[in-house]
């Protein structure tokens, strides 16, 4: 019984395996409300933090009774390793809080919901609205926004407005009346997503298309809304915090970057080797469009900066005929940015897809039909996020949406150009084992670096670099848009991009310093470059324009941090190289100081055309 | 319930929703409100099933 592992556990503070135990409870399907309560009844007992699990601490500013939501939330946020601690504004409180936001503050949100319902926004008019009600509760949504972004500044949730409750008295014909409460709610939701879609502070929660996806019927119980004040049923809640949190999951974890496919009854129905090219099904009838589907899901991925891999047991050659001759093959052998396809097993072949795209496996999800290759991959390789493709093809469909971390806020322009560079590697290392110096390699690239200061448009850029960057990395420092903000404000932020001629990477270095409060010194608080840009020497090239632009502003004395993680050794000395002299020396963390003696001119600067912009 | 230091609405609430999950019932708000003890709720779910 579960309630007595888990009283256990609680009862000798073993956080960390009471969370486990629960989570793995909800991996398995959405427990019953009891017992979601009795897990969350233990969270004011939870210290400040859980070994392996983040706090993210959140804020509900709302106009409904959302305590009954709490727990399932907390379940949910779990299923991604985030524990969540709840802040609830009170009662239809929303101006209050944002003019006057030290209450809000005090709180350590790491994000703040802002849920209004919508039948209460529209109020009593909602019968018969002006035609302007829409715009009174835009403009009410914009001040609302902007005065918490200003007085509170943080992450901000706004979920927009789901379908209403009842409708059979608002207006018989509400199909053809513009101004019924019908139409102007989704004008509302337009203009939400208008306004505040993809956007580095504001995220919206489409509990529109989570109650539609239920069933408006379904997901509201009038009851409970008369008895407590909450309007959504008991059954629907599960699936309200499962969207929900989707969204602190793609602002807080690491994201997963590549995606390893099997072949056979995975990207196709049928094993090729046994049923040979003519029998195996993909295409436009049924069960073959089931597959059909998934792969054009993977082809969507593709566009948003994930990779895709392959890792199946088939003869190489026969496998990549099929792809490549197929007509009913949506993703050909070019979709691919790796792929082992041999009889080998699994494991090493992962392992290999992650060294040869240079990536690591904590950001690969793994799909694979075979229950034994994937409780094989779940034992050996735990970073890997394992997913069990489904053997009916009718389930195909639900579990391309039940794949976890697959969500991005925001694309940005580098995500798109992030299979192209991979591509263009495999071309690039031919030329390199052509090459026997690595002078001469570089320039054969004819790179072109571009680096800017103080590069506001990408800010988004920068903070995903400092999220996601682990290797090349020299203090793992991660930040937030609204960090970065103050960098740009009161520090330095130099942005470098790469181009070579074969592709554009898009921007694969950043430098963020701030100066010293003795005003004669500056400090290089972060130094990156994505694992993309390895090996031609850049790093060192970056290191030498960013020092003498702080020489040139006035800095004396130059001051860098190597912190010790467990992916960033190759930088313990980088700085070293770079001419600076250890201040401070140990295991886990190093200080290097460089006194700034007038510009010199560095004779492999000549190996790359560098532009300067904004300095 | 009364006997309960940390029991409040939120906490009715809770075994309201969890009760009338466990059970596939539907409290009225008449009879949710009348419970006030483990026997009131055994009656009235005793009553409905």
């Amino acid at each position: 019984m579960m309630d007595a592992e888990l009283a256990q556990l609680a009862g000798s503070g073993r956080w960390a395996e009471y969370l486990d135990r629960f989570r793995a409870t909800v991996e398995e399907g959405d427990p019953p409300f009891a017992v979601v309560n009795y897990a969350y009844r233990m969270v004011e007992e939870f210290p400040a933090e859980v070994e392996n699990y983040r706090t993210v601490r959140i804020g509900l500013l709302r106009d409904v009774t959302v305590e009954p939501w709490l727990p399932a939330l907390f379940a949910a946020m779990l299923r991604h390793g985030l524990l969540a601690r709840f802040w609830v504004g009170d009662f239809d409180v929303f101006e209050a809080y944002a003019m006057d936001p030290d209450e809000v503050k005090s709180q350590n949100l790491d994000i703040l919901w802002l849920f209004m319902h919508g039948s209460h926004l529209a109020g009593d008019s909602r019968m018969s609205p002006p035609p302007d009600l829409e715009a009174r509760i835009v403009a009410r949504l914009e001040s609302l926004i902007a005065a918490l972004s200003d007085g509170w500044g943080g992450q901000l949730i706004v979920s927009n407005l789901a379908p209403p409750e009842r409708w059979e008295y608002l207006m018989p014909l509400s199909g053809q009346d513009r101004s019924s409460w019908l139409q102007q709610r989704r004008s509302i939701n337009l203009e939400i997503v208008n306004r505040w879609g993809p956007s580095p502070r504001v995220h919206i929660f489409d509990l529109d298309d989570a109650v539609s996806h239920f069933g408006v019927r379904q997901a509201y119980d009038e009851r409970m809304y008369q008895m407590s004040g909450t309007p959504f049923a008991v059954d629907f809640l599960p699936v309200l915090a499962r969207r929900f949190a989707e969204i602190p999951a793609a602002l807080f974890n690491a994201p997963r970057k590549c995606l390893v496919l099997d072949l056979d009854n995975t990207l196709w129905g049928g094993v090729l080797g046994e049923d040979g090219p003519e029998g195996v099904l993909v295409g436009t009838t049924y069960p073959g469009t089931a597959y059909r589907e998934f792969q054009l899901f993977l082809k969507v991925l593709s566009t948003k900066g994930f990779l895709l891999a392959l890792n199946s047991k088939n003869n190489e050659e026969d496998a990549v005929a099929f792809i490549e001759g197929s007509p009913d093959m949506v993703l050909k052998m070019d979709d691919f940015a790796a792929f082992r396809i041999n009889w080998r097993d699994k494991v090493a072949n992962l392992k290999e897809l992650a060294a040869e795209l240079n990536i690591g496996l904590d950001s690969m999800i793994f799909i694979d039909d075979s229950a034994v290759e994937c409780d094989l991959v779940a034992t050996l390789l735990p970073e890997v996020q394992v997913e069990r493709f489904p053997e009916h093809p009718l389930d195909i469909f639900s579990f391309i949406t039940s794949i976890k971390n697959v969500g991005r806020l925001w694309v940005t322009e580098d995500d798109r150009k992030r299979i192209a560079s991979y591509k263009a590697n495999a071309q690039r290392e031919r030329l390199r084992r052509e090459s026997t110096d690595l002078r001469d390699f570089i320039r054969s690239l004819d790179i072109r670096l571009t680096v800017t200061r103080q590069d506001s448009a990408a800010i988004q850029r920068v903070s995903q670099l400092t999220q996601r960057t682990n290797q090349f990395n020299l203090t793992t420092r991660r930040y937030g848009v609204e960090e970065i903000e103050t960098f740009l404000r009161d520090g330095g932020v130099y942005t470098m991009r790469m181009e070579d001629r074969f592709t554009d990477y898009g921007i694969i270095g950043l430098v963020l310093t701030k100066g010293r409060p003795d005003g004669v010194s500056s400090e290089i608080d972060t130094f990156l470059i994505s694992c993309r840009a390895f090996g031609r020497d850049v790093e060192n090239a970056l290191l030498r324009i960013v020092v003498r632009d702080l020489g040139e502003r006035g800095a004396q004395r130059i001051w860098a941090r190597y912190a010790a993680t467990p992916k960033n050794a190759m930088t313990r000395d980088f700085y070293l190289t770079g001419g600076f002299r250890v201040a401070e020396d140990g295991e886990d963390e190093r200080v290097f100081e460089l006194d700034w003696s007038g510009r010199t001119d560095h004779p492999d600067d000549a190996l790359y055309h560098i532009q300067r912009v904004g300095f | 319930m009364e006997t309960v230091d940390a029991w409040d609405s939120v906490a009715h609430i809770s075994l309201i929703l969890a009760v009338e999950q466990e059970f596939r019932i539907a409290l009225t708000p008449e009879e949710a409100s009348l419970v006030g003890s483990f026997s009131d709720m055994l009656d009235v779910v005793a009553g409905k099933l």
